[in-house]
């Protein structure tokens, strides 16, 4: 009997030795989509490869993680897969945008996204965003997540692409994508499916709004070099009470800033302070806009369990699977307060996949966040 | 141009703008919130906001043109 969804892991360091071990799984389904998630030491070309020889009409991508998991797998240098098949995703296409080939990253995405729509005869602009989704991973070290965010929400404003950037077990060096047999160490590949079954989209954060508003000034890429019109790095320090000199990853995980719509946070998170008194955030900050200061709930644990619950409340079904992209800050929190446990025992519940990313998308690049796609 | 006008009229103009394109969405509201979300965190515009810097209605418009969205809606004003 062929299944239609499977969620394989392996601890293997080794990509022969993953391969075996993934690969039997992958036997009893006919895939139509398929997604992997290596640590950087893998193979991540020989994986593809593997996956499309077992489902050769199947579209294929992946990329590396800062962590690997499923249901009931939780590693860092292991390979995860999730295989979908025609009675979840009728049909899909995949592209890949690559952005050191002397072509701009505007002009890429719109290539590889008119790519997806001539392939499934379809205007990305007209089809019905409950029953299409797409996925997006991006490589995680080039910064190239917000361009390429607002590209997607040009061609397809209605649409979701939901995804993580790629990670590289948090050595900072070198994160890659993967499609067609092809690497690309700066790039994006994207997968749009249609869906056979509803769909649901969750994203959640441990922090929320404080009363606390900081106007950002001058602001050049990542970098926010004023707020509340004072250098950044000061005027930081100064509100959450801390010494400038102290400022480091303690006091950036506990303070993150947010935009609030709906209540809600989407997460900037400060990454660095730097020598001349600004401050690195892990994505763009609006010049002039403001932001609220965040406070963690310190209920990882509890509010992931509660976003997932809500998530298949709304999908009004039990999932079949769940594909996850959770944010290498959180991942960090999970090993620092011992969380690992409750964590995989929360998302044990149904199939999952997913990785820790450098970095979340959904209609913005964010950051500390879990964005997820749950499938009925 | 708007980028000097009272904040009255830069109200007016971002509710006529919401308008025209939840008219262009079918009045479908969840989408409208969908797109506005969209605004809020690419260029910093909520339509629903009432306190606006001068500027935000034509960025907001602008915006919703690169979007393919209020193609029918005429100018600046």
């Amino acid at each position: 009997m062929t299944r239609d969804v499977v969620c394989a892991h392996s601890y293997h360091a080794e990509t022969p030795a993953a391969l075996a071990e993934l690969t039997p799984e992958l036997r009893d389904i006919e895939a139509t989509a398929i997604l992997f998630f290596c640590s950087a030491q893998h193979d991540g070309i020989a994986i593809n490869a593997a996956m499309k020889e077992l489902a050769p009409s199947a579209e294929v991508i992946g990329c590396t993680t800062g962590g690997e998991f499923t249901d009931k797998a939780y590693s860092q240098g292991g390979v995860t897969v999730v295989a979908l098949s025609g009675n979840k995703v009728r049909r899909c296409a995949a592209a890949l945008a690559e952005y050191d080939q002397g072509i701009a990253v505007d002009e890429a995405v719109r290539t590889a996204a008119a790519s997806l729509a001539a392939r499934l005869s379809i205007d990305l602009r007209a089809i019905n965003p409950d029953t299409w989704i797409g996925v997006v991973l991006n490589e995680g070290l080039k910064g190239n997540e917000e361009e390429v965010n607002s590209i997607l929400g040009q061609v397809a404003p209605l649409l979701s692409f939901l995804g993580g950037s790629a990670g590289d077990n948090f050595e900072l060096k070198e994160t890659a994508v993967f499609y067609d047999g092809r690497v690309s160490k700066n790039g994006s590949v994207f997968l749009l499916m249609e869906l056979a079954v509803p769909h649901v989209i969750l994203k959640t954060s441990s922090f929320e709004p404080t009363e606390t508003r900081l106007r950002i000034g001058r602001v050049q890429g990542r970098i926010i070099q004023e707020i509340n019109g004072q250098p950044a790095a000061a005027a930081y320090a100064a509100i959450v009470g801390a010494k400038p000199e102290d400022l480091g990853a303690m006091v950036f995980a506990g303070n993150p800033l947010g935009v609030v719509i709906e209540g809600e946070p989407w997460v900037r998170s400060p990454i660095m302070a730097l020598p001349d008194g600004t401050l690195l955030f892990g994505c763009k900050v609006l010049e002039g806009s403001e932001l609220h200061l965040l406070r963690s709930t310190n209920r990882l644990v509890e509010d992931t369990r509660r976003a997932l619950d809500e998530a298949a409340k709304r999908l009004g079904r039990e999932p079949s699977v769940g594909i996850l992209f959770n944010c290498a800050h959180r991942c960090m929190e999970i090993k620092v307060k011992d969380l690992e446990a409750p964590f995989r025992e929360v998302i044990s519940g149904f199939p999952v996949a997913g990785f820790h990313s450098y970095g979340e998308s959904w209609l913005a690049h964010m950051n500390h966040t879990l964005i997820g796609l749950l499938l009925g | 141009m708007v980028r000097n006008a009272p904040a009255s009229l830069l109200v007016d103009r971002l509710s006529s703008i919401r308008a025209a394109l939840l008219q262009e969405l079918s009045g479908n509201d969840a989408r409208m919130r969908f797109i506005n979300t969209r605004l809020i965190l690419s260029v910093g515009v909520d339509l629903y906001a009432e306190e606006q810097d001068p500027g935000k209605a034509e960025l907001a418009e602008d915006t919703l043109k690169k979007m393919g969205f209020l193609k029918l809606t005429g100018g600046r004003q």
